[in-house]
């Protein structure tokens, strides 16, 4: 995609007197293989957002949820731990593709972690709200997930069907 | 092992219908190890075994049918499967059950990043899904940990 503009200007007509029918023809079937690469560089209209954005946010939430759970409540504390651990690899990897596709350095700042309210949420909330919150957190992860892996590129499908599957464990282990 | 899509109703690439012939081998294994399994864990286990054994053979034949539709021939069941260690009790069967479900997981996983149909990639998260779950249990029953890998059925 990136060779498109420098075939873009040749033909498209900088150079008076060599478009004749033909050259208005090429000019005309290159057009599109440059609006393509206009969108790739983000100068022109916005892309619409890469789905794994969302994903990685809800790993990240998920994580200081899961920290704020294990710190308020002992008795969930090892199955908050591991949920924290295993969310925190999701948000990682998530995040590693998304920066693959867009890299940071062209974009603005990455988002902040959404929930900083979690924590202090958790200390609130009995043991057992606490366990359902986690779960039904999982529960609504596991199924943002899987709802993208039909259309998602094969890689992607498949990195992403790990995290829904991943949700899906450590949901058992809250049970 | 038959690798043409002529006269199914549903097209699929070379690699997607290797990719379901591979995951369906697993699933005979499963189905054939969750039989073996059950002769070594205590009574408690066996609604667990049941569970697990009921949804391999639904999904065993589901990808049949998928694999029919799309003009392959399903792979046979082999006589007999080689267990990775050796099951003497218990938690070396549990074990034999996570590993199992791992190599169903692995397989499913290479579904999805070996198709682009999109029910065969319904079929294939919610096997790595169900895969996953199952394996919990069965680490904890084998005294295994953590009883959650992060990235299920990547190998």
């Amino acid at each position: 995609m990136t060779r498109a503009p420098r075939f873009d200007r040749s033909t498209a007509g900088d150079r008076p007197g060599a478009v004749g029918r033909r050259g208005v023809l090429r000019a005309g079937m290159l057009l599109p293989l440059a609006g393509a690469a206009a969108a790739c560089s983000g100068s022109t209209e916005p892309e619409a957002p890469d789905p794994l954005i969302a994903l990685a946010a809800q790993a990240r939430s998920d994580v200081a949820a899961a920290n704020g759970v294990a710190a308020a409540h002992p008795d969930l504390a090892d199955a908050a731990r591991l949920v924290a651990g295993v969310r925190q690899q999701h948000a990682t990897a998530l995040q590693q593709e998304v920066d693959r596709l867009h890299p940071p350095s062209t974009s603005a700042t990455p988002p902040p972690a959404a929930t900083s309210t979690a924590p202090p949420a958790a200390a609130q909330v009995g043991t057992s709200a606490a366990r359902t919150a986690l779960a039904t957190a999982l529960a609504t992860a596991e199924q943002q997930a899987s709802n993208l892996v039909p259309t998602l590129p094969r890689y992607r499908a498949g990195l992403v069907g790990s995290v829904a599957a991943g949700c899906a464990a450590l949901r058992e282990v809250l049970s | 092992m038959p690798t043409t899509t002529t006269g199914g109703s549903r097209e699929l690439p070379e690699e997607t219908v290797d990719a379901l012939q591979k995951a369906l081998g697993t699933e005979h294994a499963a189905v054939w190890v969750y039989g073996l399994a059950s002769a070594f864990l205590p009574a408690a286990a066996q609604p667990a075994l049941t569970e697990g054994a009921t949804a391999h053979r639904a999904r065993r034949d589901a990808t049949e049918r998928l694999l029919r539709d799309a003009g392959a021939t399903p792979a046979a069941s082999a006589p007999a499967y080689l267990p990775p260690n050796p099951v003497t009790d218990a938690a070396s069967a549990a074990a034999m059950l996570v590993s199992a479900e791992n190599d169903t997981s692995v397989a499913w996983r290479g579904v999805l990043e070996r198709s682009d149909d999109q029910d065969v990639r319904r079929a294939a998260v919610d096997a790595l899904t169900a895969s996953a779950v199952r394996a919990v249990s069965w680490r904890q029953r084998a005294g295994q940990s953590p009883a959650v890998v992060a990235f299920p059925g990547r190998p």
